[in-house]
């Protein structure tokens, strides 16, 4: 079954690019381009998840979310471009499922659909990503290579996540830095390079020469297989 | 013109209200002296009916009517003849004197006149009028016989007296009211230039400043409420000095912020178009930090701009030292890279802290940040909880080559930087001190800095105990 994401943003080309990333991620998008359209298309298409931006034009995304928390419990992301707005989000007032502020990273938006959707749907087990060998699970936050489990600590296992996720992609320090830690490390990214030591100790512990995670000299790490 | 337009109305309102009171003052005499008049002509008029009364009567009941004529006009006429009839006619009787110009009247119970010492009227109906006259009734045997009435001169006279009075005392006070006029006509232009020289002053001084000349003082002379009115308007044209400095400063440094991972980016693609740099998942990466720098500091300047409004609310939470500790894990790693050693020191009575966690956080990591930036390979970084009385003190000490004191005071300012020269990728964005205060702040704390040039430089900051 296909998962249907209805995404309403106004700027178009900010909407046509997160679709694009939306799709590769392999969900159905439908577009609104305002708070009405929103509305209408959410009860014709029934969307699995609303990604809601706030400041829509007609009606905001402030009364789209009333709206449609008043007859169900679509999960709701929302995009919203100040920082103010996010303390009555966080209140749950209105009932978002949870919130990403502008400018965001369409990979980071990804992720937080992934993790609402299995949040409502239990049932459905999760995800596991493997490459090769190295397989994670992010429900039980357990990382096998083979039958060997290795004993990451969270941070850790958050930037094998990352890394695993998409392999041979590189990334810098400071992407590392601010998708694990959060943007309120700055300065602080050469910690990375401790954690990345520590995961390939704890690889090369299981004594499996296939996955490893190599240096771009000047500019971050990825994970590769083979060699 | 609007120029002496409060002149004008001080002049004015000084006129009327001096004229005014010259003239209430006036008319407040007038109906005293008046009612004093009158209450004095009734009682002189009532004392000399008293003394007529026992005599008419007695002398209306021995001789009649005619014999009263007889002594009434024998007795008023002034001279001292009737002494004899006096003595002759009513024993033991004095004889009465009338005042100068009075008139006695004595009518029956028909109203018509039996004496008259004048003696026009005897016979008539009394057809002068006696309603003002004092007037006693005449007994006989406990029955009315007639009215004596007593006509005073003096009644007429003190009216006429009171009049002239009257008169004399308007003309006074007009010359006076017009003196009083002219005097509060003066004294308006003296006063009315007093108070709308120093406002003319003032508000041209303020037009200046709202044209945006905000370098305008003015001069500090006058009454105490002028000067104090001066006082304030300089202290209000300082601050916007300085603030449209700040805005200018900080619109300058903010572009120049810009300009470097901006031109980088055009750079990097122009070069990837052309075909000069391979548009490889390296390059992109690189490019992708660029962009992720200029998304902090588009986050950052959005929280200060919070800050700076009061829009901000914290989250306050209590949790453990060693929990917020715990996130500082990539401090202590920044530390040993870097060679630094990097001690926390945590009071005994230290074990919960309730704030905004992040903020907290964010504060801890912006302070050892900036400590980290000026530590020098092998230095020393302390970082220090107490609990003070009313508030934890947290402080960051390190020794590194210290700020000069010229710089002090401006380094919580946004992108204020000791070193301008200084890498701007190792030395941060500037924002980090700004924020740190902005947050301390929001939770009602002080934040100050000691620092001696050699020695090192320590950060303090107060969280209030909040229940």
């Amino acid at each position: 079954m296909e998962t249907v994401i209805l995404l309403a943003e106004d700027e178009k080309k900010l909407r046509d690019m997160t679709a694009q990333h939306l799709k590769q991620e392999g969900y159905k998008v439908a577009l609104a381009a305002d708070g009405l359209e929103a509305i209408h298309y959410w009860q014709e298409l029934q969307p699995d998840l609303l990604v809601l931006d706030l400041m829509l034009p007609g009606l905001s995304g402030w009364e789209v979310l009333k709206k449609i928390r008043q007859k169900h419990d679509t999960p709701v992301i929302v995009l919203t471009a100040r920082a103010d707005e996010v303390d009555k989000l966080l209140g749950l007032e209105l009932g978002a499922d949870d919130y990403i502020t502008k400018p965001f990273s369409p990979r980071e938006l990804s992720a937080r659909i992934k993790a609402v959707l299995r949040r409502s749907r239990p049932q459905e087990p999760s995800a596991l990503i493997s490459f090769h060998d190295l397989r994670l699970d992010p429900e039980r936050m357990e990382v096998f290579i083979g039958d060997v489990l290795l004993k990451l600590t969270a941070s850790e296992f958050k930037i094998l996540m990352l890394l695993a996720g998409n392999p041979g992609q590189v990334f810098s320090r400071l992407y590392i830095l601010e998708r694990v830690f959060g943007d309120m490390y700055e300065g602080y990214e050469r910690t990375i390079d401790t954690h990345i030591s520590n995961i390939r100790h704890k690889m090369e512990a299981a004594d499996n020469g296939q996955v490893s995670i190599k240096t771009v000299y000047g500019i971050g790490y990825k994970l590769t297989a083979g060699e | 013109m609007t120029k002496s337009a409060l002149a004008k109305k001080i002049t004015a309102a000084l006129i009327v209200l001096s004229v005014l009171s010259v003239i209430l003052a006036t008319s407040f005499m007038l109906l005293i002296t008046r009612q004093q008049f009158a209450d004095y002509i009734q009682r002189y008029d009532q004392a000399t009916l008293d003394q007529w009364l026992p005599i008419v009567s007695e002398y209306y009941e021995l001789n009649g009517p005619e014999g009263l004529q007889q002594y009434l006009e024998s007795n008023m006429s002034g001279s001292i003849m009737g002494n004899g009839m006096g003595k002759r006619r009513g024993a033991g009787m004095m004889p009465m004197r009338s005042k100068l110009g009075q008139r006695v009247i004595v009518t029956d119970l028909n109203g018509m006149v039996v004496a008259d010492s004048s003696g026009t009227l005897t016979g008539k109906k009394a057809d002068i009028d006696l309603t003002d006259a004092s007037s006693a009734m005449i007994l006989a045997d406990n029955e009315q016989q007639g009215t004596l009435y007593i006509v005073s001169p003096l009644g007429a006279g003190l009216a006429s007296l009171e009049n002239d009075f009257i008169n004399k005392l308007t003309i006074s006070t007009g010359i006076l009211a017009l003196f009083m006029g002219l005097f509060a006509f003066v004294l308006g232009l003296v006063l009315g230039k007093r108070i709308s020289a120093p406002l003319e002053e003032l508000s041209a001084a303020i037009h200046l400043v709202a044209r945006g000349k905000l370098d305008k003082r003015i001069s500090l002379t006058g009454d105490q409420e002028f000067v104090q009115l001066g006082h304030d308007f300089n202290i209000m044209a300082q601050n916007l000095q300085e603030a449209e400095t700040y805005r200018q400063r900080f619109t300058a440094d903010l572009s120049h912020e810009l300009r470097t991972p901006l031109t980088l980016l055009r750079g990097q693609l122009e070069g990837m178009q052309a075909g000069s740099i391979p548009a490889d998942n390296e390059n992109v990466t690189l490019l992708l930090d660029e962009v992720i720098r200029l998304s902090r500091l588009v986050k950052e300047l959005d929280n200060l701009a919070l800050l700076e409004n009061h829009r901000i609310s914290l989250h306050i939470t209590t949790f453990t030292v060693s929990e917020l500790l715990d996130r500082l894990l990539p401090v202590h790693l920044a530390m040993q890279d870097k060679d630094i050693v990097f001690n926390v020191k945590v009071g005994n009575d230290v074990e919960q802290i309730t704030a905004d966690h992040d903020r907290l956080l964010q504060i801890l990591l912006n302070l050892l940040a900036n400590a980290g930036q000026h530590a020098d390979k092998g230095g020393k970084i302390n970082l220090s909880i107490q609990r003070e009385q009313e508030h934890l003190l947290f402080s960051i000490a390190d020794n590194g080559p210290g700020i000069q004191p010229g710089d002090l005071p401006h380094i919580f300012e946004r992108f204020y930087r000791v070193d301008d020269s200084r890498n701007r990728r190792d030395g941060g964005m500037g924002l980090g001190l700004a924020i740190a205060k902005g947050y301390v702040e929001a939770h009602n704390g002080k934040i100050w800095v000691k620092s001696t040039p050699g020695i090192g430089t320590t950060f303090y900051f107060t969280l209030p105990r909040i229940e």
